[in-house]
């Protein structure tokens, strides 16, 4: 049996033994020596793996944590002002310590179609998911919830009400879910898994098992933009203009 | 020169009769017995990380059954009663996802226990947000939880690298 193209390298040798070796060769066909490359190869890898893993964990649990918290502390307008810039402020400072997140927001690239497709279907969501909200929760007898009833006594309603559940949100939910996590998820365990992962706990973190039904899907399509474009622009003004016709449909009562 | 090219017995590559090691998995070929046997304890090292990530895995997929059963069991019992609908839902819905959760470590274990144990402690604190001194009732019980999920993540990347390394090796569990 005869190999063609598996010439011996001269300028490849084993560390150990200094036998001269094949190219792309994994150990030394005398000594049985690891190739040094393939080993440090393995070592990067680990510690890549260990960091990465490291990363997902300390953001997750900070993001979680912030949500239990403010979950706790009630919902009046000034706790969600003040956890809103918190979740701010933990998005930021992961950023300086992960700053490839800060490539996602580039608009180089940005493309008028997917942009129109993504305005549309924002629009569509918000009135599909108010919509079967408010017919679930007539189903199953439960007090309805209306987002613009915190902002009711303010001078600016409306606004306040776009700025804190659909301004901020989008930002920085995308930020957290389609950035830092499917980044790491990404090196982790591979896009497919990054896309099903930040999806999954972008509907935990949601806090409601009934509103899973949407926020799931929901997010697999925003972590497909995410994934399909490299960029979270598409994803901000998706969520952006899902959560402001929800606020809208609320404030004139539509459903 | 013209060189007589054979096969390895382990992963099947070409070597040359010259080889003592095969190039690619680092079978010692042509070397003496004790260089196999030193060969044979290492991938039994690896095999039994191997056995190790996979039964530490498959305690992940116990507990989650179990949770599952125990959500169904709960979900069931709400709606048999005259407890509200939703009452009954929660845990159903609870329950479908741990399934879920089971066939995703199967599929993708690191993302699946990951997930799995981010929902198990947010059920948790949805419990403690009722009343918070359910904190504390079985606590030995979620401690020994939290063990299972954490050693199962750590479990995740060894039996993703050894399967896929004695894989390369043709090495069988």
């Amino acid at each position: 049996m005869q190999l063609p193209n598996e010439e011996i390298d001269i300028s490849i040798e084993c560390h150990r033994c200094g036998e001269p070796q094949k190219r792309g060769y994994n150990f030394c066909n005398k000594c049985g020596a690891q190739n040094i490359n393939a080993f440090r190869r393995e070592l990067k890898k680990d510690s890549n793996y260990s960091r990465n893993l490291t990363n997902l964990a300390r953001y997750t649990f900070v993001i979680l944590a912030l949500i239990v918290v403010s979950i706790f502390t009630g919902d009046d307008l000034y706790s969600l002002i003040f956890w809103t810039t918190c979740f701010a402020i933990v998005d930021v400072i992961f950023g300086i310590l992960q700053p490839e997140v800060w490539s996602l927001f580039s608009i180089k690239n940005i493309k008028i179609k997917p942009l129109l497709f993504v305005s549309l279907f924002g629009i569509l969501s918000g009135f599909l998911v108010s919509y079967s909200i408010e017919k679930l929760n007539l189903f199953l007898e439960l007090e309805t919830y209306n987002s613009i009833d915190i902002f009711k006594d303010l001078e600016y309603s409306l606004i306040s009400a776009i700025v804190l559940t659909a301004v901020f949100p989008a930002i920085f939910e995308e930020m957290a879910f389609r950035g830092f996590i499917f980044n790491n998820l990404t090196r982790l365990a591979g896009k497919k898994s990054a896309i099903w992962g930040s999806s999954f706990l972008f509907g935990l973190v949601h806090f409601s098992l009934l509103s899973l039904y949407w926020i799931v899907p929901f997010g697999l399509f925003l972590a497909y933009f995410r994934n399909r474009y490299n960029t979270i622009i598409y994803g901000i003004v998706l969520h952006f203009i899902h959560n402001s016709t929800v606020v809208l449909i609320d404030h004139y009562e539509l459903f | 020169m013209e060189q007589n090219f054979t096969q390895c017995s382990k992963c099947k590559a070409s070597i040359t009769a010259e080889d003592v090691f095969c190039s690619n998995c680092g079978y010692p070929e042509n070397a003496d017995q004790e260089e196999k046997d030193k060969y044979e304890y290492r991938i039994k090292l690896k095999m039994n990380v191997l056995k190790d990530a996979k039964k530490k895995l498959k305690n992940v997929k116990i507990l989650l059954w179990v949770l599952a059963g125990l959500h169904l069991v709960v979900g069931l019992a709400f709606l048999s009663q005259e407890i509200t609908f939703y009452d009954g839902i929660g845990p159903i819905i609870a329950a479908v996802i741990f399934i879920a959760c089971v066939f995703w470590v199967n599929k993708q274990p690191l993302v699946g226990i990951m997930a799995a144990f981010i929902f198990w402690v947010l059920l948790q604190l949805s419990v403690v947000l009722v009343d918070p001194a359910l904190l504390l009732s079985g606590i030995i019980l979620k401690i020994v939880f939290i063990g299972i999920f954490v050693k199962g993540i750590s479990s995740a990347k060894d039996y993703k690298e050894f399967s896929q390394k004695l894989r390369t090796l043709n090495a069988t569990t």
